[in-house]
């Protein structure tokens, strides 16, 4: 009987299901979700950190000895009573001194000697091997090729001060190893400097790589004397896949106890995983708010329908109940009447709601979130089901207590809440909403925990919204229906009536209202924090891929010239951060097509800030290995007549890899001749000014020298010679040696150099060029963050402020274009003009400084390949598409992940809702329709009526739109959208194509729920109708 | 006159039904417009099987003496015997007990009487459900009952498949699952043509020829009342005039009212001054002289 009857209200239990499915699912799919997303953090987190963050450094306290087999007993000492040896996996030790090595050839170096677990098995020999002699040792063929030494050869070494020297026997010779293996815990370069000394010189002479010997080496006494400083370091990383968040809480506080123990017993550990850990598990704290309201949201809304449905099915089985009082059955058994069928339902569906809730975890386990991710169960899983069953369980007493109530045997049907009662609601939720409008704006939605009400003020304010929105339509419709009454418009007519008359329909289309709302609210929410989160990733690396590659500044921008030669896609950078300032040195002209420059960086465009930056004459030659020529006509005066001879013309190059030098264009002769010379290696280099110097060691120092230049060509390696007219004019020089005059002459510039300034500028240190090529201007335009303008007006001369150059000497720059942060550099950060950088640079450029290629969004997928092949050393590419990803499974961004589905669940919801009080309706509808018909109104008006009825409802569901955007406008900003702060700036505007996008769901929502419910109620019209008492059976 | 053939008082049911007697019923409402008496000082003898069809317009009180009858409700005052026993003295949970075995309720539209979506059959297994349970003594089994009320053919149909008429006779059996000794039909032919009607007022009657019960319809159709052995007309909550056959009678109301039949109180209306006095065996009322209709005896 039970399920004759479940059949008979096919559409009621249906509807029982699935709302029940939604409420009991939603109510697991939250916790569920909570868990594995934060399982899934805490495993990403640990999986894509360095070793740094994850494993453990353990050291004695400085100024202790110690030795490797002392390290590793304190190690595995302290992991068992922590019971923390199931998490770290093998331990690697490292014993690391500096020492001086003296070559065959006598020339001093300064190195390292190494020992490392296992690095002989990792290294590939080219000759020989280690061996475990006490004064063995390998180095890489580099090193040897460069020390002149091969396997058998002795080296002496000793300490940085030339102490305690031995001789250490060459045993082999390995090629450099992949720095990129997990052998090195991601930090090759901070314990085992290989290639620290390729590229760029530096003041002291370096050997390239290390040495690399057995403990032997370093435990025998006297070849390692005492006076060497060996550090002895066990390096233990932490096991794959085993830290979760079920552990990561006790594993941090386990770790943290474990530092507290080994620094009461002379030990150091140096881990990051405690902080690692806690970042993460605020990342999870930002989750969970956001996840809980959603949640929370979308039950209160299931249930309400939930409500809804049953209280209309327990309307459905008055009749069932008549006929039991009828026939006498005692209380016990009207209960089970009432209540057995929709029990069973939401049995069903909490079944379902289980089953699904477990699917859809699991599907977004393996779409969001990190492989090895566990989907378990745990207490607040167990509580939400609980809360939720009892809910339904109270639901399920209501209806059968109202079913009970309503179900005599006279004609008594339910009352409906008075229209005052109904009033009062609606006022308290209006009052209500208010309060959560002034909580968001005031406090910000999701930005406190403390504040429940501005957590749920996109919820509250969609109710409050659908509440007005009922209203004004119930009062137009009522007002309509009267104004209609004689009106020819009879389908129009009768549905303002039908609505006007007999709200039910609309008022349940307040769960629509509030679904497309929260609907509306979601996308918004979520589109905003995906494009802030792109927009972060981005601004963070300045460009969508950046290559920090090796090359010397200039040779970079020729690699940036030949592979993008007009400037669409690459554009050459230089970053110098210090820990006072950061200088990033960009080629402006190229800003526009490459960079990321979010709306609201600067209130200039991008275009006006490359404009801003871009110096507006630019006098560079810059040189390529080859020949330098130089025609040029001299005359001379006075006593300088006499000493021509004893005088060359030199020109001055600058290259950023060895600074500047001198390069000798032969003696000077009076008349006009070509001088030539070429640089011996170097560049690329800049040609930095030109003069005379003396070849004897005393010259006359007065008379003057006319030097006038007519031609200046260069012959780069492929043979072609190039001009450069455009110096010849006396704008692009200027004096720099007292008393050296710049004049214009018809054939070019020429310069009056005095035999004062060129007789003082004698021996092997005179660097004087008596002129130079315009470099840039002395205060360089900068766009700088507020920081940096604060600084320039508080602290510096006229608004300029000095920040250290590409040679690490200071450049003074004058912030033109204020920004509210700069790319990639950050706070503080000025961004300038790389090509007047280099103009401005003297020395050699900066050890510190990153050479970097920004590439544009239009880079050809092979750029990066023909970066290498133009020349460059690639050292890493960073690509925003990386970041973005990472930070789209970051807490905030599952979160809203969440938020999405959640709401589109809602929507369903409403869907459901929508249908179940128009199907629930149907019967009645239907004997209106056919009595209605009966009397002379055609179907098809009918038809048009139910057709602008599910207009009236549709538009009433829009109002929903309105509520998502206002909810979005005033919580958005506070929303946390990203894992970490960032500098960027975010953009709050709302998606457009996507609200659109969700109102036309909406309607179509409406459209189907209506189409369907329509079908029934055309089927069923029939004059039988008219017989029988419409609520018996529906 | 209807196609009915009425049963005479003479014959005798195969199963003694209750005897049914209400004496001074009075029922009040409480209505915004203040108290309502519905039913004043009513007094009902139903004899043990007899039919009995109780008429009257819409807001005569005859609902609410049915709702009285079946329990529904409990009068202001006076007392409702059924069977010797007083209803209006029983807990809700007598009142359950009675309604699943001794008294048979039949709510006016018959869908309103049955599971829309079982057949017959259940349907009347499901009545008889509750009676069985409390070990009241059924005298038939579905089946037979099915057969006896001429329902085989439709046995295993669900009722909302079924016409009207069938649908009658199917919440008529329904009725008699429980074996009653007393059936209180509401309306039974409320919305029904003649046809329809007719067939009810047939299976009506067979149903009290097959289970000896009383029934009691009440109706505000004349065909219905004319059709039944005995009517009793009610006005204004009084019981008035009682029809036997084609025969109509006042009655004299416990305190000694009678009501006038409608065509004498058009004639004289409320406030008339009558004078009372016997004749040769005849009640003769005359108006007081003066009155417009002082013209005539009643």
């Amino acid at each position: 009987m039970l399920v004759r009857g479940t059949r008979w209200r096919l559409m009621g239990s249906v509807l029982i299901v699935i709302t029940a499915a939604i409420a009991v699912g939603t109510a697991i799919v939250g916790p569920l979700f909570l868990r594995a997303g934060g399982d899934s953090l805490v495993r990403r987190a640990v999986a894509t950190a360095g070793f740094h963050d994850t494993g453990f450094e353990l050291a004695r306290v400085p100024g202790h000895p110690a030795t490797l087999e002392g390290l590793a007993a304190e190690r595995r000492s302290l992991l068992e009573r922590r019971n923390l040896t199931r998490f770290y996996g093998a331990t690697v030790q490292t014993l690391s001194t500096t020492l001086n090595v003296t070559s065959p050839a006598g020339h001093q170096y300064a190195s390292r000697l190494t020992y490392r677990t296992g690095m002989c098995s990792i290294v590939h020999f080219s000759a020989g091997g280690c061996r475990a002699g006490p004064r063995d040792a390998v180095v890489s063929d580099r090193t040897a090729r460069l020390l002149g030494v091969s396997v058998g050869s002795t080296l002496a070494v000793s300490d940085r001060d030339f102490r305690g020297p031995v001789r250490l026997r060459i045993t082999g010779v390995f090629r450099v190893p992949n720095l990129n293996s997990p052998y090195w815990f991601g930090e090759s370069g901070t314990y085992f400097p290989f290639g620290i000394g390729t590229g760029k010189p530096r003041l002291l002479l370096q050997v390239d790589d290390l040495f690399v010997a057995t403990p032997a080496t370093f435990a025998v006494s006297p070849v390692v004397p005492p006076t060497y400083v060996a550090l002895p370091v066990t390096q233990t990383r932490l096991r794959r896949g085993l830290v979760g968040i079920g552990n990561g809480s006790a594993l941090s506080q386990a770790v943290l106890g474990m530092q507290r123990q080994a620094l009461d017993a002379g030990f150091t550990i140096e881990t990051g995983l405690p902080a690692l850990l806690s970042r993460t598990l605020h990342q999870r704290s930002l989750m969970n708010t956001i996840v809980a309201v959603a949640a929370l949201q979308l039950i209160l809304l299931a249930i309400w329908v939930l409500t809804s449905v049953l209280l209309r099915s327990a309307d459905l089985r008055r009749g069932e109940l008549r006929v039991a009082r009828l026939r006498g059955f005692p209380p016990r058994t009207l209960l089970a009447v009432s209540i057995t069928e929709p029990a069973v339902l939401c049995a069903i569906g909490a079944v379902l709601g289980i089953v699904g809730a477990w699917v859809v975890v699991r599907i977004a386990a393996s779409i969001l979130f990190t492989p090895g991710t566990t989907v378990g169960l745990d207490t607040w899983t167990f509580v939400s089901f609980g809360a939720v069953l009892l809910t339904i369980a109270a639901v399920l007493g209501l209806s059968a207590t109202r079913l009970l109530r309503s179900s005599g045997l006279g004609a008594s049907s339910p009352r409906s809440a008075s229209s005052r009662s109904r009033v009062v609601a609606d006022v308290s939720i209006v009052a209500v909403s208010v309060v959560a409008l002034v909580g968001a704006s005031t406090s910000g939605a999701l930005s406190s925990h403390s504040n429940p009400v501005a957590a749920a003020a996109p919820a509250v304010i969609a109710l409050a919204v659908s509440v007005i929105a009922i209203r004004i339509v119930e009062y137009l419709c009522r007002r309509l229906s009267t104004a209609t009454l004689d009106s020819s418009a009879v389908a129009s007519s009768l549905a303002v009536r039908r609505i006007g008359r007999r709200p039910t329909v609309l008022r349940e289309g307040r769960t629509l209202v509030i679904a497309v709302g929260l609907a509306c609210f979601a996308v918004s929410a979520w589109s905003v924090a995906r494009a802030n989160r792109t927009t972060a990733a981005r601004f963070s690396l300045g460009a969508p891929t950046v290559v920090t590659v090796t090359g010397g500044n200039l040779a970079l921008n020729q690699a940036v010239h030949s592979v993008d030669p007009h400037g669409r896609f690459a554009m050459a950078a230089v970053q110098v951060s210090t820990s006072s300032t950061a200088l990033m040195g960009v080629d402006a002209s190229r800003l526009p097509a490459v960079a990321t420059w979010p709306a609201g960086t600067t209130n200039a465009s991008v275009a006006q800030v490359s404009r801003a930056l871009t110096p507006r004459n630019v006098v560079d030659v810059t040189l390529p290995n080859g020949q330098l020529a130089v025609s040029a006509t001299v005359s001379a005066s006075g006593a300088a007549r006499r000493d021509l001879a004893h005088l060359a013309l030199e020109a001055w190059l600058f290259d950023p890899v060895s600074g500047t030098r001198i390069v000798d264009l032969g003696r000077l002769r009076p008349g006009s001749f070509t001088y030539a010379g070429a640089p011996q290696a170097g560049c690329p280099c800049r040609l930095a000014g030109i003069g005379v110097l003396p070849t004897a060691r005393r010259v006359a120092d007065s008379g003057q020298i006319h030097l006038g230049l007519t031609a200046l060509t260069y012959r780069p390696g492929t043979g072609v010679s190039r001009g450069a007219r455009p110096e010849l004019t006396a704008a692009a020089w200027r004096s720099t040696l007292t008393g050296v005059r710049v004049i214009a002459n018809p054939s070019g510039v020429g310069f009056d150099l005095p035999m004062k300034a060129v007789a003082s500028d004698v021996g092997p240190y005179a660097e004087g060029a008596a002129a130079s090529l315009a470099g840039p201007p002395p205060v360089l335009p900068a766009v700088g963050d507020s920081r940096a303008v604060a600084l320039a007006v508080d602290g510096g001369q006229d608004g300029t402020l000095a920040v250290q150059g590409l040679d690490g000497s200071n450049v003074t720059v004058r912030p033109v274009i204020a920004a509210t942060a700069v790319p990639r550099i950050g706070s503080g950060g000025v961004f300038a003009d790389l090509g007047s950088l280099e103009r401005a640079q003297t020395g050699p450029t900066f050890l510190q400084a990153s050479e970097q290629v920004w590439l544009g969004p239009q880079a050809p997928t092979n750029a990066v390949s023909r970066l290498r092949a133009a020349g460059l050393h690639i050292d890493r590419v960073q690509r925003a598409s990386v970041f973005t990803s990472q930070a789209r499974h970051t807490g905030p961004a599952l979160a809203y992940d969440f938020m999405l589905l959640a709401t589109l669940v809602a929507l369903l919801v409403a869907a459901v809702g929508t249908f179940s009080v128009l199907a629930a309706g149907g019967r009645q509808r239907a004997t209106e329709m056919v009595a209605l018909e009966v009397t002379g109104v055609r179907r098809s008006i009918l038809v048009r009526s139910l057709a602008i009825e599910a207009a009236i409802l549709a538009l009433t569901a829009l109002f929903g739109v309105a509520a998502g955007v206002g909810s979005a406008a005033v919580a958005l900003p506070s929303l946390p959208q990203l894992a970490a702060g960032t500098d960027a700036p975010l953009s709050y505007a709302l998606p457009l194509t996507l609200i659109v996008a969700v109102a036309l769901g909406a309607v179509l929502v409406v459209a189907l729920a209506t189409a369907l419910a329509a079908r029934g109620i055309l089927g069923r019209m029939s004059p039988s109708l008219l017989r029988t008492a419409p609520d018996d059976v529906d | 006159m209807t196609s009915i053939d009425t049963l005479t008082s003479t014959e005798t049911p195969r199963s003694a039904g209750a005897d049914v007697v209400c004496a001074g019923l009075v029922h009040v409402y409480e209505s915004e417009q203040g108290p309502v008496a519905a039913l004043v000082n009513a007094d009902l003898v139903v004899k043990a099987g007899e039919m009995l069809a109780i008429v009257g317009p819409s807001g005569s009180g005859k609902t609410t003496l049915m709702s009285l009858l079946s329990g529904l409700l409990r009068p202001t005052a006076g007392t409702v015997l059924i069977a010797g026993q007083d209803i209006t003295q029983l807990d809700a949970s007598s009142l359950n007990q009675m309604r699943a075995t001794e008294l048979s309720l039949l709510l006016q539209d018959p869908l309103r009487n049955l599971l829309p979506y079982a057949t017959v059959s259940q349907n009347i297994s499901f009545a008889a459900r509750g009676a069985r349970r409390r070990g009241w003594p059924l005298r038939w089994s579905t089946p037979e009952l099915i057969e006896r009320m001429g329902l085989a053919e439709f046995a295993d149909r669900p009722v909302y498949q079924l016409s009207a008429g069938q649908q009658n006779r199917a919440a008529i059996a329904s009725a008699l699952a429980t074996s009653p000794r007393l059936l209180l039909a509401d309306e039974p032919t409320g919305q029904l043509d003649p046809h329809n009607r007719d067939m009810v007022i047939a299976a009506l009657r067979d149903a009290r020829e097959l289970s000896g019960a009383t029934v009691i319809v009440v109706t505000h159709d004349r065909a219905v009342s004319e059709a039944l052995p005995r009517s009793l007309a009610i006005e204004k909550g009084a019981i008035g005039a009682e029809g036997r056959g084609t025969d109509r009678f006042a009655v004299v109301g416990g305190s000694g009212t009678i009501q006038l039949p409608p065509e004498i109180l058009a004639r004289y209306p409320s406030g008339t001054l009558l004078t009372v006095h016997l004749d040769d065996g005849r009640i003769v009322l005359r108006p007081r002289s003066g009155d417009p209709e002082e013209a005539g005896d009643a």
